[in-house]
This record gives structure tokens, C-alpha cells and sequence, in this order.
């Protein structure tokens, strides 16, 4: 994979907390267009994420015991 | 040969075994009636994905002889089943119902399929289903390479996903039987709008080896049954521990719903909003009368509320990010776009981009859904909301709308159940509570990790009250 200047500036800004998604902040979407449509999605989600508090001990649920 | 009739064709596994046992018709009669039927009826519902009729009726020969030597393996034997075709049967086609994979041949048995083998029921056939099981999200009943799923209670309307070919199959008579996974709601979806009774079973309660992997932490196979009490006969055979299934809780289960408790010493947690507001209005008067059915049983009804947490968030975050983990060969090679459903094409493309912290998030959170629903199950002992709030859309429709958004209702009652039930990995049933105008329409009772009897013995009980499992579509 090649990192260019820009993708680099990019993934500084991400890792810092600012967003590279918004910084690019995406036009609504018209429903006709599902990969426009997917990946605003997926930005709710990850936004929805981030707000959400949790302890710092709270691990994964990968030791899976319901 | 015997003259089959619709009693037979809607008849439960213990009917049939009797019927079985008492020699009016042989396991080779039997076999051949329902895989006909199958092969006629299959496409009628574009329910069927491969007969197979041949090694089926060769395998219900063994089945007589065994039955002629008074060698009887339990209630499934001799009776024929269909299976979701993301089950694999050595040597035969399973798609996955995805174009992509429509030549892809196992040359190995899903484990499922081993112990019903074991136990005499025959594998008639199978079963049609959404494509990859739905793991990119899709917008309509037609993301299947076998065309969408239709309703037997009315064509125009959907059978459900992603075990659409196992709720109408059932539905209409074709297989006594079938077996469906769930992911989030691909048991009980179909169950519901079809009419059928469907458990969905505790997370690795039922092995997953030679099924097709969706989500690893979500995945479970379950019956699709008339009844709770023919959920409970497959389960019984179907549970176990397996070596070969990492997610595998290594539990047996045994239906003995005689030593269940008494449905009068029974807390149900519901919320009423559910059963008013929320329901569609055609829906609402089966599910009052649904309510008060189980109020009959002595259970005693007290109001509860899900905790509030993001589940819808939670559960398309964690399968989207396992499932393209799992078809990252598919997604990159370009081949997903051989896909029917351009949302579910854009969202498995869309699901590469997860971060790891994103789902590592989701998990963590998925932590606190486990336990603050573990303690739930301190205050009642089992949960009751509707399936679905409302029947089956049409197949025309975009089923983007179905669920209603988890995150923001005002009064989110209990609308979130599914979801949340699937993170949990806890069990659900699904049982049929009446119609809204020709559209059957379903309760879900939903108990703590392996409780299995109680829900089933619970269901049972609410079957001998009602008679909506026994009804019939008009052929």
C-alpha cells in the first residue's frame, strides 16, 4: 500500500480525535444510490459508538457465555 | 399406495409417528408423498432450492427395514425434513442462495444434518433462502437467487427472511419440519408471518459445523415446526456439543417439559405499548387476545422495558464487520456484485470499512447487553412482545421499513427484542396468536440461556389453548 502526503494528514487528524469522515462530511444521500447510502450508514453507526460512554474495564464480549 | 390428505401433510411429529408406528402408511410412502409434494408445490412459494428425492427415498428404505425389525431410534424416525441450503449435504449443491456460490459442493455433512440422519428423519429436500442469509442488509424480498420468498397464506405477500424456504415449506404442508439459522430474526421472522412455530435456540446450544458462517458470535440453527412440542422433539436431536463448532457451549438437552414449572408460578415481563401503539392496528386484536390467553395459563403479566441501549447499532456493526471478514474474498474479487440486491451488494462492500474500533466498541458494549439482560431475567422469567408488530409485507414492498429504529422511539417498549435476544444469545419461540385479515401474526416468548424447556413447556401450554398453530392456508 502506498501512503501519500494527503493519506497520511488524513489518519493524523483521525487518530487525534477530529474525524477524517468529518472532515469530509458526505452530501445527503439520495436513497437511489445504495453505496452512498451504505456508507452513510456506517457513519451513523460509528457515530453512534463513539458517543457512547462505557467503563475502561469493560471488555468484548469474546469469551462468549450467554 | 395410501390416500394422502392434507391431515397428513399438516400433521405433527407425533402424529406422524404414530401413524408411523401403527403401519397405515411406511416411512417409503411417507417420503415419497411429501418429496412430491415438495418438488410440485416447492416452486409454487420459491421455497425449493434441491430436491432431493432419490436418496431420500432410499434412505426411508432403510428407515422400513429398520421399523420392521422393532428397532425405533425416537419420534423423528421415518419423518421428512427440509433444510435451509446453508447446510451442507456431501456431494450435493449448496448455494448459500447466492448466485456466486450456485456450483459450490461440500463433501461433508453439516453436523445438524448428521444426527437427524442418525435418528431416522429423512432429508427430503433443500430449502430456498435470502442470499448469504441477509449479512449486507438487502431491501427486498427478491435478494435470493431463488426469487423471493412467498407467503402460502397469500402469494402476494412475503414468507419472511432468511429462512424463507423453511417458514413456507412448513406453511404450506410441504416438509413436516424444516431447519432455519438466525443471525437477528431469521427464525422468528419467517415463523411469524407464515404462521409456523419457530425456536430459535440458545447461542451454541445446536452445533453450526458445515453451516454457512454468517456472524461467529451470532449465528444459531433452530427448528421450524406446527408446534412447540415438535420444536422440542427436533431440538432434542439436534442440541449437543461438537467439537468442530469453536462456538459450541458442549450442552445436551432433553425436552422434559413435564418437569418444567407451572405456568402459574411464571413471571412474564411485556411492555404494553408493544401489544397497542406499536402493533399495526389490523394486528392488534390477535395480539389482545393473544395476552389473554396467556393470562389463563396463571402466569402472572408485569410490566418491563428493555434497557436502553443501541441494539440495532450493535447488531448491524458486529455482523456486517464478521460477515465481511468472512466473504472478504467474495467482496474483493469483485464477485459480489453477482449479488440480487443492490443494498446488500453496497452494504457488504461498505462493511469492509468497519474499523476495529468500531467493532471492538460494539462488543464491548454488547458486554453490557449481556449482562443488564441476565440480570432482567432476575426480576422475570421470561420476556413476551410481539414477533413482528405487524403481518407480512408485501412481497412488492422495500422491507427497509419492517423493523422500526431501536435508538430513538419515544416509548421503545420492547420493539428492540430481537435484536437484543440475538446479542444476548439467549432463546426465543415464536408462536402463532391469530391473523390480521388472511396474515397470521405471532408472540415471541424469549427466556434466559438454555432455557429451552420452560419456553417450550410454556408454549405448549399456550397451544392447547388456541388453535392458530393448527390453522391452515388455503392451497
Amino acid at each position: 500500500m502506498k501512503f501519500t502526503r494527503r493519506k497520511l494528514a488524513v489518519a493524523a487528524l483521525a487518530s487525534a480525535g477530529l474525524g477524517a469522515r468529518s472532515m469530509q462530511a458526505p452530501a445527503p444521500t439520495p436513497p437511489e444510490d445504495p453505496n452512498a447510502a451504505a456508507k452513510e450508514q456506517g457513519n451513523k453507526n460509528s457515530e453512534t459508538l463513539a458517543k457512547f460512554d462505557l467503563p475502561m474495564s469493560t471488555e468484548p464480549a469474546f469469551q462468549f457465555k450467554p | 399406495m395410501p390416500d394422502f390428505t392434507d391431515d397428513i401433510f399438516f400433521a405433527t411429529i407425533p402424529e406422524l409417528n404414530a401413524k408411523l408406528k401403527a403401519k397405515e402408511f411406511s416411512a417409503v410412502e411417507l417420503v415419497r408423498a411429501f418429496a412430491r409434494r415438495l418438488e410440485e408445490l416447492g416452486p409454487r412459494y420459491n421455497a425449493l432450492a434441491l430436491p432431493l428425492t432419490a436418496a431420500a427415498i432410499r434412505r426411508a428404505h432403510e428407515v422400513d427395514k429398520e421399523l420392521k425389525r422393532d428397532r425405533h431410534r425416537g419420534p423423528l424416525q421415518g419423518i421428512p425434513f427440509g433444510a435451509k441450503d446453508l447446510l451442507s449435504r456431501a456431494g450435493q449443491p449448496t448455494t448459500w442462495g447466492a448466485r456466486p456460490y450456485a456450483a459450490q459442493v461440500f463433501d461433508y455433512d453439516a453436523t445438524v444434518l448428521q444426527k437427524l440422519d442418525k435418528t431416522g428423519a429423512v432429508l427430503i429436500g433443500k430449502l430456498a433462502m435470502i442470499e448469504l442469509a441477509g449479512g449486507g442488509g438487502y431491501h427486498t424480498a427478491a435478494a435470493s437467487m431463488f426469487g423471493p420468498g412467498l407467503n402460502p397464506w397469500d402469494r402476494t405477500r412475503w414468507s419472511g427472511g432468511s429462512s424463507s424456504g423453511s417458514g413456507s415449506a412448513v406453511a404450506a404442508g410441504l416438509v413436516p419440519f424444516a431447519i432455519g439459522s438466525e443471525t437477528s430474526g431469521s427464525i422468528l421472522t419467517p415463523a411469524a408471518f407464515c404462521g409456523i412455530t419457530g425456536l430459535r435456540p440458545t447461542y451454541g446450544l445446536v452445533s453450526r459445523h458445515g453451516a454457512m458462517a454468517l456472524s461467529w458470535t451470532m449465528d444459531k440453527l433452530g427448528p421450524m415446526c406446527r408446534s412447540a412440542e415438535d420444536c422440542g422433539l427436533v431440538l432434542e436431536v439436534i442440541a449437543g456439543g461438537d467439537a468442530k463448532d469453536p462456538g459450541s457451549a458442549h450442552k445436551s438437552f432433553y425436552y422434559t417439559p413435564q418437569y418444567s414449572r407451572q405456568p402459574k408460578t411464571l413471571r412474564i415481563g411485556y411492555a404494553p405499548v408493544d401489544f397497542t401503539e406499536r402493533a399495526e392496528p389490523s394486528a392488534r386484536p390477535a395480539f389482545e387476545q393473544a395476552l389473554a390467553a396467556i393470562r389463563e395459563t396463571g402466569a402472572q403479566l408485569v410490566e418491563t422495558k428493555l434497557p436502553d441501549l443501541p441494539y440495532g447499532v450493535l447488531t448491524s456493526t458486529i455482523i456486517v464487520a464478521e460477515a465481511c471478514s468472512v466473504f472478504e474474498p467474495l467482496i474483493s474479487s469483485g464477485k459480489v456484485d453477482q449479488l440480487a440486491d443492490p443494498k446488500q451488494i453496497a452494504g457488504l462492500k461498505a462493511g469492509l470499512e468497519i474499523s476495529a474500533k468500531d467493532y471492538l466498541k460494539a462488543m464491548r458494549i454488547r458486554t453490557l447487553v449481556q449482562q443488564k439482560i441476565r440480570r432482567m431475567f432476575g426480576e422475570v422469567d421470561l420476556l413476551l412482545a410481539p414477533s413482528r408488530f405487524g403481518p407480512a409485507p408485501k412481497v412488492s414492498e422495500p422491507l427497509d421499513q419492517l423493523s422500526p429504529e431501536p435508538a430513538t422511539p419515544k416509548d421503545p417498549g420492547m420493539s428492540a427484542l430481537i435484536p437484543a435476544g440475538n446479542l444476548a444469545g439467549i432463546p426465543a419461540l415464536s408462536l402463532p396468536c391469530g391473523f390480521a385479515g388472511n396474515l397470521p401474526v405471532a408472540i415471541q416468548l424469549v427466556g434466559s440461556a438454555f432455557s429451552e424447556n420452560m419456553l417450550l413447556a410454556m408454549g405448549k401450554e399456550f397451544q392447547t389453548r388456541t388453535d392458530w398453530h393448527r390453522k391452515r392456508p388455503k392451497m
